[in-house]
Order: C-alpha cells, then structure tokens, then sequence
C-alpha cells in the first residue's frame, strides 16, 4: 500500500482503456503512453492491462506504508527510493516506511506507478480508466491528490531480483534531439488539402504547444488549407487522428479524444507510434512520416514483438532466480 | 651512496611491512639489510588504509553501462556513489538486473566496457569507502 504524500494535479489511474461504448459517445480514456505502461505490468508480471498510476507532473512523494513491490516506468524523473537513485524502468521492492521522491520531468511528459496485481480500482464498464471529463472510473473518477491511498490488487510478491529489474526501452526520440518522428496514413480528408500544404505537412516539422492535455496536442507550423470549404458533417474519431481546424494548425486526437468531430482530417498516427505524443512537451518538434497500410500492419506487428521478447527476457532472467538469493 | 637518513626510513620501512632483507644495488655499491628479530615498526601511520568493496555481476549477460538511456547520470572512474545505487546493468536480452553499488564510496579504477560478458559474481566495479 502506497500513501499519496505530494502530487501535482493531472496524475490518473489508468489502463489500456474502455473499449466498447464508442458508438455511444464514450471515449476509451487509457494510458496516454501504453508502451510505459505495459512494461511496468511487465516487470511485475501483471496484465498488461492491469491498472496503472499516470503521472504527468512532478515533483512528488510517495510512502510505502507496508513493504511492497512496485515498477516505474517511463518519462526520467530522478527517482529516488530512500534517496538512492532508481533508473527510469524499475521494478523492485520496498520496505515500510520507504519514500518514494520522483524529481521534476526533464525529458518527456508521463510515466507510470504500477504494482502487484494493477491498482485495486474498481471496473466500470469494463475499465478502471479514470474519465476525466465524465468523472467516473479510476480513483472516484478523480485525479490523485495528497492522502490518497494506492492499493495493489495483488498481495503475492512478483519474482524479482533483490537489486531490482530493469528492461529496455525505445526513445520516444532521439537523445538530444527535439524531433520526434510519426508514422502516419493518409486519413479521409487528405486530398481535399491542396498539393503545397499536403506537400508541407509530410515534409516540415511541427512544434508541440504549450496547449496539450489527455484530449490533444495543437501543434504549430506550416498552416495547411483545404481545397474544399464546405462544412463536413460530424463523424468518428479515434486517437491518434490529426485534425485541421479552420486556422489551419493541426491536433492529434490522444487517449481522452472525443468521440465525434468535423474538422477534416489530414492524417492518422499508426497505433505503435501513438505513445510517442504521450510523452511530447511543449518545445518537442514532430515530423510525420507517411507510411502504407502494409507498412503500418508491419509496425504493429515488430510493436507486439518487441514486448514478446521483453517477456522472453523475463523468462531468462527469472530463471536465473538461484544467483539472486 | 645511500645517506644514513636513508638507510634508516628503508629499515623502518622493512619493519613496517614485515620483510626480512632487502638488497640495494647503486652503481658503484650494494647495501643489504636485514631485518632484526622481534625489531617493531617505527614507521608513521598517516591515517586509515582506505577500504574497498567490489560490485559483483548480479547476472550472467552482458553489461550495459549506466547514463545511456536510463535517465542517470554516466558513471566514471572518481564519481561518488551511494549504498545501492545502480552503477551499470547486466543485459539479459532486453531485460537488464542492476548492479548495486556495495557501499557508499568513490568509483575508483576501471569500468566494465559496454557489452561486455559477465557472469553471476565477476567483479565488477571497485568502490573506495567513504568514512
């Protein structure tokens, strides 16, 4: 069990999200970058669906009222436990009365709390995913704040090494390099962009803005227009759209994306490459990359891979269990 | 010719260290010595003789230096480190096992080069304590 000590606002239970009411006019909400996610279940042997703590402010403080296992896993942020240093992707265990202290973010945007089991939530409509904007799901359909408590579903230890486990990750971009490359398929609208603007979008950077939240990022750079003015009717959305609004800057649809909208719609950000933006900030460029469908589908195959050889990993490593006692 | 100074900070440094005879061969001389039974060290101490603890390998895999993509802070020989701290990490495919610093102290000599094969309890890093 995990007492809340300090928090900025903004952090959320979250898991893969609610899957099912879409039709009905229900985002799915979700972890804004699944990848962090998943590998902090990972390494406790969760599901990957297992509910996980987002956090997308630091600094903050943790206690471990009890001894406990526990994963981070993402954005680095200084994490200390009793103040020795935890690197970025961790899992391990902690004593009761341990203090858990995650620095100020310096690189990327989010990164995730996970213990045995998922966070002890309860399922609502099939999703402990906290919803924001309808307030339901997740902790009280809250975000967390000082005094809460995080509950592990879970009281069985995970197997883990007495030093901790680690894992790779990919960059969400490149070390000392503002510029975080997409792929993207042209989406419904893409040709009712006139010739230069499509040609500036695929090819120009954009710069993530200061307006960013779990709906969308609003980009800024080369305004696009469309060919075609007539007002569209409202149609469905999912994550990772990119819209182009009257003023011509696009915005990427992200975890809590409506439902329905009527901008036309340039792009669609492949799945794998969606937990990128979760970890964008103010200040990151974005260069979207146009990809096929048979280029996507290939993506998001070597994605699943990537996370089957994580577990392979952990396979090998457990069982090298006997060295670590 | 070695002066008598001399000859008398090598005594005492024989006594010091328990060795029995020394020989000192200059050009144009040879001085042996001999250390006399039951003789007792007169030798200054200057302070605590520095301890060390190794970091072993905590795995069989390959070694992954720490400050790459971990989000802490590259490790060199000097650097100061906590009790645990992680000091680098053993690949085990993509999963990496941390090794632990042993003690709160100074990274002093070499470091293990990136992805170098290690085994469960190779010493790894060498930590000078800090009182």
């Amino acid at each position: 069990m995990i007492r809340v000590l300090s928090l900025p606002p903004l952090a959320t239970i979250q898991d893969l999200g609610r899957d099912g009411h879409w039709f009905e006019g229900l985002g799915r909400a979700g972890a804004m970058d699944p990848v962090s996610h998943r590998i902090a279940n990972l390494l406790l042997g969760n599901d990957p669906n297992a509910a996980t703590l987002e956090i997308p402010l630091t600094p903050a403080r943790f206690r471990f009222e009890t001894r406990q296992a526990f994963a981070i896993a993402g954005a680095p942020c200084g994490a200390r436990l009793n103040e020795q240093p935890l690197p970025r992707i961790f899992a391990g265990f902690a004593s009761a009365g341990d203090m858990l202290d995650l620095d100020p973010i310096r690189v990327g945007a989010r990164l995730y709390l996970a213990v045995p089991g998922g966070m002890n939530v309860p399922k609502v409509l099939g999703s402990r995913s906290t919803q924001l904007r309808e307030a339901f799901g997740g902790h009280k359909g809250r975000v967390l704040a000082a005094d809460d408590l995080l509950k592990p579903l879970s009281q069985t230890d995970p197997v883990l090494p007495p030093m901790g486990l680690s894992v790779d990750l990919p960059e969400f971009r490149l070390p000392n390099d503002r510029m975080i490359h997409l792929r993207a398929l042209p989406s419904t609208e893409h040709e009712s962009f006139d010739t230069a603007s499509r040609k500036a979008f695929w090819s120009m950077p954009y710069d993530v803005t200061r307006e960013n939240d779990r709906q969308g990022h609003r980009l800024d750079g080369p305004v696009l227009s469309c060919e075609s003015t007539k007002e569209l009717r409202s149609h469905g959305i999912v994550p990772g759209i990119v819209q182009v609004p009257g003023g011509g800057l696009p915005i990427i649809q992200l975890a809590d994306s409506a439902t329905m909208g009527g901008y036309p719609k340039i792009a669609a950000i492949i799945e794998p490459d969606l937990w990128r933006m979760g970890q964008a900030r103010p200040g990151d460029r974005i260069h979207f990359h146009r990809c096929s469908l048979p280029e996507a589908a290939r993506a998001a195959l070597e994605h699943e891979e990537a996370f089957g050889e994580i577990t392979q990993g952990l396979a090998a490593a457990h069982d090298q269990e006997t060295s670590w006692a | 010719m070695l002066t008598l100074e001399q000859v008398s900070e090598l005594a005492d440094t024989m006594v010091a260290n328990g060795i029995e005879s020394l020989e000192v061969k200059g050009t144009n001389y040879a001085v042996r010595m001999f250390r006399a039974p039951g003789a007792s060290s007169k030798v200054k101490v200057h302070g605590p003789k520095p301890a060390f603890a190794k970091a072993l390998g905590p795995a069989t895999g390959s070694f992954h230096p720490r400050g790459l993509d971990d989000g802490l802070p590259e490790l060199k020989s000097g650097v100061q480190v906590l009790i645990k701290e992680p000091l680098g990490y053993i690949g085990i495919g993509p999963v990496r096992v941390p090794c632990l610093s042993p003690a709160k102290g100074r990274i002093i000599g070499a470091v293990p080069a990136p992805q170098e094969t290690v085994t469960v309890g190779d010493p790894l890093f060498t930590v000078e304590l800090s009182p």
